[in-house]
């Protein structure tokens, strides 16, 4: 499980994160919904220590060191994150250098499936083919959690429908995944939990099946409400 | 230590490149100067058009002459170097943050920590600086072999390795003579790259903020290293006045080590 608790984080005078409290399981896939500039994304990079809370704590079980966090948790921005003159072959070479979680078999399996050219340049692919790349660098560890932070977008409807497919296979089975995302109507009836933000706070934690049996309510229903008041 | 040496061979490839570019520049400069110094002289005495007085017997012109000659073909060759690395201690770093994908994501998540992502790209400038003056060792070489195939022979004169090197005043800043002044140089080369290093690091954990307190601590240092260099006039002795250099030396490189590897691990942001 991963513990968010307490979490503040201002940036400069605005305050992006204030209080936010909640937890992602391990074998549910948690969305984290916001308007822009909600504190989505800081959320993603304070897990994985990559921009300091003000205050607060974040707790991933099982792991007592940043090494062991970057073993156990993949984090998949929306970029490639690989320097632009290198190739895709080169990109996965130097992942299998440094993590031991690295699965290479798994690599070559979503290079095919996402049909990437290994001798292309990091630098010369579209928003849409980087994004896939960077869903098979972090796929591609056997890692417990999966961050995504916003998947679909700026993607064309085929590249969406192929990573969409990502969240209903075996890729994900078993791990945590926390994915932040606007295109929430993409995975909807993929998720388990959302968590909504709104003025840096968690206004709503839901379950979205026990929304859908009991209330009759879609993620998108229960996000009208609270963003359109 | 694997991944520090991993992280460093990655650094050298970003920059192989522009090495080779500027090894290449250099070169070309130089050999440049030499063979237009060599030629403007022989003409002075119209040897090469064969339009040479009868009785006049030119003056010799040694190897060490032409270098001593040619202060601004090498100053061209080897200060746009020198300005491409000093720009390139920002850039090492910055490069990862800009750009369509940005490479510092994956290098703070990286298993092996961040420590050795700090020092591989501080070896590296330093492997950049050593590389471009062990360049100038074999260029110095390859300028000795052409004077020796385009000097007339009516010109030569032998001239030492060392007369030649220090007839350029670039080459006694790079290379100076004494050991001692070699390590004051480069110690202060040195000095000066982890304390950019060191603002750098302030502005990315902080930002604006982090530009004012880089201002801060970069003026401090400076500050410091500045009364050190004036206790001579304290009436101290010259051993006392070294030992007063050191200390501050000593102390400004181990804050600055200090106080960028708790930003790297602790601070900075993505």
């Amino acid at each position: 499980m991963i513990r968010i608790e307490n979490a503040h984080k201002r940036y400069r005078w605005r305050k992006v994160l204030d209080g936010v409290t909640f937890s992602a399981e391990k074998g549910q896939i948690t969305c984290l919904v916001g308007m822009n500039g909600a504190g989505k994304s800081t959320l993603l990079k304070a897990i994985m220590g990559l921009t300091p809370l003000s205050k607060g704590s974040i707790r991933v079980d099982g792991v007592g060191s940043k090494r062991e966090l970057y073993e156990k948790v993949s984090f998949i921005p929306d970029h490639a994150a690989m320097p632009g003159g290198l190739r895709l072959e080169e990109g996965l070479q130097f992942m299998a250098d440094y993590y031991k979680s690295w699965n290479e078999s798994r690599a070559q399996e979503l290079m095919t499936f996402f049909r990437l050219n290994p001798r292309d340049r990091v630098g010369n692919l579209s928003k849409g083919t980087a994004a896939k790349f960077g869903l098979v660098l972090g796929l591609a560890l056997d890692t417990e959690f999966v961050l995504m932070d916003e998947p679909f977008s700026g993607i064309d409807v085929f590249s969406r429908e192929m990573i969409g497919d990502v969240f209903s296979s075996r890729l994900i089975e078993d791990r945590g995944v926390l994915v932040t995302t606007h295109e929430i109507d993409e995975i909807e009836h993929l998720l388990d939990r959302a968590v909504l933000l709104k003025d840096g706070k968690v206004v709503r934690d839901i379950d979205c099946e026990q929304v859908r049996d009991e209330q009759g309510k879609s993620v998108l229903d229960v996000m009208r409400e609270v963003y359109r008041g | 230590m694997r991944h520090y040496f991993k992280l460093l061979a990655l650094e050298v490839r970003r920059f192989r490149w522009i090495m080779v570019g500027m090894m290449l520049y250099t070169l070309v400069v130089e050999c440049a100067a030499v063979a237009i110094d060599i030629h403007n002289f022989a003409n002075r005495y119209g040897i090469k058009e064969g339009t040479r007085e009868p009785g006049v017997v030119p003056q010799s012109y040694s190897f060490a002459d032409v270098i001593g000659n040619t202060q601004g073909g090498f100053a061209l060759g080897i200060f746009i170097p020198v300005a491409v690395l000093v720009a390139y201690v920002l850039v090492i770093w910055y490069r990862d943050w800009f750009g369509r994908h940005p490479f510092a994501f994956r290098q703070l998540m990286l298993p092996g920590g961040r420590i050795p992502l700090y020092f591989a790209k501080l070896t590296a400038i330093f492997l950049f600086v050593f590389s471009m003056l062990a360049l100038q060792l074999v260029a110095m070489a390859i300028l000795k072999l052409e004077y020796a195939m385009v000097t007339p022979e009516l010109l030569k004169e032998p001239s030492r390795f060392t007369d030649a090197m220090y007839a350029s005043e670039i080459f006694k800043l790079l290379l100076p003579l004494h050991f001692s002044q070699f390590l004051t140089n480069y110690g202060m080369g040195f000095l000066g790259v982890l304390l950019v290093f060191a603002g750098i690091l302030l502005e990315r954990s902080y930002r604006i903020r982090g530009i004012v307190l880089a201002a801060l601590y970069l003026a401090l240092n400076i500050t410091l290293l500045v009364l050190a260099s004036m206790s001579n006039e304290l009436s101290l002795y010259p051993s006392e006045t070294i030992a007063v250099c050191l200390t501050i030396f000593g102390l400004e490189v181990a804050g600055a080590i200090w106080l960028s590897l708790k930003l790297i691990t602790r601070k900075i942001s993505a």
